[in-house]
């Protein structure tokens, strides 16, 4: 490649980076970087909200007794859930 | 955020340079805003208390912001007016010629030719500094040069 194109790349970027503004400061970014984190821990707070309730959901909809949104009520009074008592061998 | 005073030694440390190689990527009117992204990303990153080199930490994050930046235009762009060329940025005094030449970079591109030509890097150390391979070094300074070259000859 001819020297004259990478003379020519040089030139370029020095005259690029000579326009390069003054570094914002530490107390700047840092001062932003508190407004930037609000949201997201708003939304991390969110996404946490929605998950806990989705797993209660899903607890609630797996117990015994519970069938398609609704508990069954039976009128001889067998409602509910009937828990087997474990009786010893004689 | 970290460990403040330590992370503000880091950055006072090397605030110029990577403004400038934020400027290199980006232009010189949003290189400030990148960079704050760029630090902010780094900061609150989880692996940033092991990062050993720090330096080399935030420039990779500041190409990483340049390329977010760079997405968010296009697809701005493409919402606003479908079918336009890309804008060149808008700094104040650069020659358009500048602006163009390098507006057709790659913002990986952009970064290998200033490492390149600014820091007087060799391949090898460019792809430490960006933590790429040596060979994509070579890929993307081997593209920026034709590009440039076609670029340079019409201008």
């Amino acid at each position: 490649m001819p020297d004259r194109t990478d003379a020519r790349i040089r030139a370029l970027i020095v005259e690029l980076v000579e326009h390069a503004p003054e570094a914002p400061s530490f107390q700047e970014i840092e001062d932003r970087g508190i407004t930037v984190d609000q949201p997201r821990r708003i939304r991390t707070l969110m996404v946490a909200a929605i998950a806990v309730a989705g797993l209660a959901l899903l607890v609630g909809v797996n117990r015994p007794g519970f069938r398609g949104g609704s508990i069954s009520w039976r009128e001889d009074g067998a409602h509910g859930i009937t828990e087997e008592v474990p009786t010893r061998a004689a | 955020m970290g460990d403040g005073d330590a992370d503000a030694e880091v950055y006072e440390k090397c605030a110029d340079e990577v403004i400038r190689f934020a400027t290199s990527l980006v232009g010189p009117t949003d290189a400030p805003d990148v960079l704050s992204v760029a630090v902010i990303q780094a900061l609150t990153s989880s692996g940033w208390a092991g990062v050993s080199n720090r330096r080399a930490y935030l420039y990779r994050s500041v190409v990483n912001a340049a390329r977010s930046r760079r997405r968010a235009e296009a697809r701005r762009r493409a919402r606003e007016t479908p079918g336009a060329a890309p804008t060149a940025w808008e700094p104040p005094e650069l020659r358009p010629e500048v602006l163009e030449a390098i507006g057709r970079l790659s913002v990986r591109q952009r970064a290998v030719v200033y490492l390149t030509y600014w820091d007087d890097l060799d391949p090898a150390g460019a792809a430490e500094l960006l933590h790429i391979s040596e060979g994509s070094v070579r890929r993307h300074l081997a593209r920026a040069r034709a590009n440039l070259r076609g670029t340079l000859r019409d201008a």
